[in-house]
């Protein structure tokens, strides 16, 4: 356990000293303080238009976050030979796993908080300005709800680097099938939508092949709470089902793909 | 220049480009701010459902609305049916991406609800699409209704 936290220590300490990480941060903070201004272009829904804005922006500062920086600190690389020299001190590959996945997602988690601290403040700040016709409910535990959610999709595509990592070389590929990963699970649920409306027999067995590969490919868009932090109904009521339970299958899943990246990293040769 | 170093040390030489570049940039700059407004029709909507990762929809649908504002807006004269037909497209894209979004129906009916028979009814579907999502705000039938009583004469809908 203590070397997994070193590990997560130093992971953690390197990714601070990137002057990517810092320049990535300061443009989302600077796109979020613009959210003022693109309320300007709507006339009715301006609580739901700022709302939108902020969480868009942390979605998307995580995604180039995961993409460029988490791709480049843990796919083996001619020219990124980290995983050597850890791997050259007396620690396992299961080790290495879990304390690179636990410094990433610390840095990942300080990053988005400091985000949705400015997102809360500005909301907050600029309620009682907008006027309750326009923006007349806020909520804070719906608001920390949804940035949960919102952190727990983050992580899982942060496993999902770290599993295709393990078992391909090189960064651009990492990060592509990463992206292509992404892709297919919002692409899915459209797909299974569609054959959905069929009615026949092949288009039912399309369906359950389907319902396979979205256990594989998880549908993301359960997480996105977005529309409950206008909201003062509670959150079983807006979603359908018990708010642990979409929660609980990701977190799950993700418990899958680290112990599958642990597998595969042991049996890996790593020169 | 025969393998001697060229060290650019004066500011002139770069004070001297930037003016160059910014008399150019003006120069292209007046030509091309005088283009007509133009919006070119939005994609699918699962595709750009695909494409915004289900978790930007909202905000792909706020972008597309602005879009279309700023293309309305723009127009110096009384839009034609080419004009009305691509804000057709782009409200309807719109009210099915994310239909929780009031400004959309606001926008869809001064726009289209009084330019005839075709984009009345194009404005009925989509506050359809919206009385769906938002069944709590009864400003949506009641511009619904008032289409179907004033613009299609037909009250008893």
């Amino acid at each position: 356990m203590n070397r997994i936290m070193a590990l997560a220590n130093i992971t953690f300490l390197n990714g601070l000293r990137r002057n990517a990480v810092w320049g990535l941060c300061l443009f989302a903070l600077v796109f979020e303080i613009c959210g003022v201004f693109f309320i300007d272009f709507f006339g009715h829904d301006l609580g739901r238009v700022i709302s939108d804005f902020q969480f868009s922006i942390m979605w998307t500062a995580g995604m180039l976050f995961i993409l460029f920086y988490a791709v480049q600190a843990i796919a083996w690389d001619d020219d990124h030979r980290i995983i050597d020299s850890i791997l050259a001190r007396p620690i396992s590959r299961t080790e290495y796993v879990l304390g690179t996945m636990a410094g990433l997602s610390l840095l990942l988690l300080c990053f988005e908080l400091l985000l949705a601290a400015l997102a809360m403040a500005e909301i907050i700040w600029i309620k009682p300005i907008i006027g309750s016709s326009y923006f007349p409910v806020f909520s804070i535990t719906h608001f920390i709800i949804t940035w949960l959610a919102l952190q727990l999709i983050l992580l899982t595509h942060l496993g999902i680097i770290m599993l295709v990592s393990a078992a391909i070389r090189g960064a651009f590929p990492v990060m592509l099938i990463t992206l292509a990963y992404s892709l297919i699970c919002s692409g899915l649920p459209v797909v299974r939508e569609s054959i959905g409306q069929q009615s026949e027999v092949s288009a039912q067995g399309l369906d359950k092949i389907l319902q396979g590969m979205n256990m594989i490919f998880p549908d993301f868009s359960q997480l996105d709470f977005k529309d409950s932090v206008l909201s003062n109904q509670s959150m079983e009521t807006m979603i359908g089902t018990p708010v642990w339970m979409p929660f609980s299958l990701v977190i799950a899943y993700l418990a899958i793909v680290l112990v599958l990246s642990c597998f595969i990293y042991q049996r890996r040769d790593i020169l | 220049m025969s393998g001697q170093p060229f060290p650019i040390k004066s500011p002139v030489i770069l004070v001297l480009l930037v003016i160059g570049y910014s008399f150019l940039f003006i120069t292209q700059d007046r030509h091309t701010s005088v283009t007509p407004p133009n919006l070119s029709p939005a994609l699918p909507v699962r595709l750009l459902d695909v494409l915004g990762h289900s978790y930007m929809n909202q905000l792909i649908t706020e972008s597309l609305f602005i879009k279309t504002a700023v293309y309305y807006g723009g127009l110096n004269q009384q839009p034609n049916e080419n004009n009305l037909e691509i804000m057709r497209q782009h409200f309807i894209t719109m009210s099915q991406l994310h239909p929780k979004l009031l400004d959309t129906y606001y926008r869809s009916e001064s726009v289209l609800a009084h330019r005839g028979t075709t984009f009345v009814q194009a404005a009925n579907t989509i506050l359809e699409n919206g009385r769906s999502a938002l069944p709590n705000q009864v400003v949506l039938p009641f511009f619904e209704g008032f289409n179907y009583f004033h613009y299609l004469n037909t009250p008893v809908k």
